[in-house]
């Protein structure tokens, strides 16, 4: 069985909104991301307490028209690399404290 | 184009204010013989203000947050407007002298994701900072807190502006610089003073110091690429803006003051009065300016600088025209390539004109 995915944005970020696109940057690195509408809408549902799947089967594929298995793989690379830099935290567990709450604009 | 060069340009198409300066406070615990601000407090934004004032920011779409003064520790409440700017999710940048930075000060930026904090130092030795700074001992504490914010793994950066008085130690600050592991950065512009005294203008370095500054190959890289004569401008040099602000950037006052600009001071708005984006779509000012292209300015789009110099239109406002040339930009690109501007080829016509109508009125 495979082991689930929680996400949870991490809290050493600065991001928003511009024209569409999720601006991030990692303050760790100072590494630089612009996110597509799919990568944003992931990176927006990551409150640690929704597993990966259920974000990519509940919001991706029903908001993108996409087929699940596809999504899954794109979502996990996407995590992988955003991870990488510190800006997306991983567990197999809930992270319940880690995600700085998203103002809504 | 690199990510950020993309967000910056389309936040211009957008229309977005990406960068924000906002002054917290004017009061400070120096009193640098350089500094152009008013210390006394004036009635600054309460804390309950400048938090509303960052979530409008935020609707706004500003990324990019600097949070300056005066010296911004000066404000019990620093680390409240710090928190909520990173709850925020802003980009935040601190600048401060660091005087008042300690280890638990350093520990608490280092938390709340800070991503730079900017330290002026004027010399490595404590006789020539301090006696700018007219604190004594403020270049050990200074020092002090740069080591302090480096041990939690901090970006700091060391701002070195230049004076006449202190222009023979630029080598020993960046040798500091580089011994503390930090950033440099020098900046050779002294602006007049909010009241319009420019009497600190005559902190100034000479032009000759400047030619120094250019062609020092450590400071610019390779100097026949930053020397060289500008190309004759094309049209989309004529039809481009000076620089960012009132396009992406402005600048707001301890008192909600919004000017495009912190060394830019037209008055375009006060955010005690109106939302910061009916100030930033609307202001007749903020619009004025966004409508000036190099095209329009009637001394500097006849000289061969217009392309390549770093004409300051906050400078050349505070010389009385927006649209005219800013005398300090004209000596750098004097300084830096020989070729004089066409406000200095104006300037000696008009001064040996002086002379003739002398010698006319005499007879």
């Amino acid at each position: 069985m495979m082991t689930e995915k929680y996400i949870a944005r991490s809290k050493a970020i600065a991001a928003r909104m511009l024209g569409g696109e999720m601006m991030v940057m990692s303050a760790a690195d100072s590494t630089f991301f612009t996110l597509n509408e799919v990568a944003s809408a992931i990176w927006q549902a990551a409150d640690g307490r929704t597993p990966l799947s259920e974000i990519v089967a509940g919001k991706i594929c029903q908001e993108f028209d996409v087929d699940p298995e596809h999504a899954q793989r794109g979502a996990e690379r996407f995590v992988d690399e955003l991870s990488q830099h510190g800006i997306l935290l991983v567990s197999d567990e809930p992270l319940v404290e880690s995600s700085p709450t998203l103002v809504s604009r | 184009m690199s990510l950020l060069a993309e967000m910056n340009q389309k936040a211009l198409t957008l229309g977005l204010p990406i960068s924000v300066h906002l002054d917290i406070t004017y009061r400070c615990n120096e009193r640098c013989v350089h500094c152009y601000l008013d210390h006394d407090d004036h009635g600054e934004m309460t804390t309950a203000e400048i938090v509303d004032v960052l979530e409008q920011l935020a609707d706004a779409g500003v990324f990019f947050l600097s949070l300056s003064g005066g010296e911004v520790l000066m404000r019990r409440d620093f680390f409240e407007i710090v928190e909520r700017a990173r709850q925020l999710l802003f980009n935040v940048k601190v600048k401060t002298n660091g005087v008042m930075i300690h280890e638990k000060e350093a520990t608490r930026l280092r938390q709340l994701g800070v991503e730079q904090i900017q330290i002026s130092v004027y010399s490595h030795r404590p006789q020539v900072h301090d006696a700018i700074t007219k604190l004594p001992g403020s270049l050990k504490r200074t020092i002090r807190a740069i080591r302090f914010l480096k041990s939690q793994g901090l970006k700091v950066s060391i701002a070195n502006v230049l004076m006449a008085g202190n222009f023979s130690d630029q080598s020993g600050v960046i040798a500091l610089a580089k011994e503390l592991g930090v950033s440099y950065t020098l900046d050779p512009t002294i602006t007049p003073k909010m009241d319009g005294d420019t009497s600190i203008l005559a902190l100034r370095i000479p032009g000759s110091d400047l030619k120094q500054i250019f062609h020092n190959r450590e400071l610019v890289g390779s100097v026949e690429e930053f020397c060289a004569p500008p190309p004759a401008p094309g049209e989309d040099i004529m039809e481009g803006i000076p620089c960012s602000a009132g396009h992406t950037a402005c600048y707001i006052s301890p008192y909600g003051d919004v000017f495009p600009c912190v060394q830019f001071p037209l008055p375009s708005g006060n955010v005690r009065r109106q939302k910061f984006l009916d100030i930033w779509r609307h202001s007749p000012q903020l619009n004025e300016v966004r409508s000036i292209r190099a095209k329009d300015l009637p001394t500097c789009s006849t000289c061969a600088h217009v392309g390549t110099c770093t004409r300051c239109p906050g400078l050349a406002y505070m010389e009385g025209n927006m649209r005219g040339p800013s005398t300090a930009d004209c000596e750098k690109s004097f300084q830096r390539t020989g070729i004089p501007s066409a406000n200095m080829l104006a300037g000696a016509q008009r001064s040996s004109m002086g002379q003739l109508i002398q010698i006319q009125a005499a007879g």
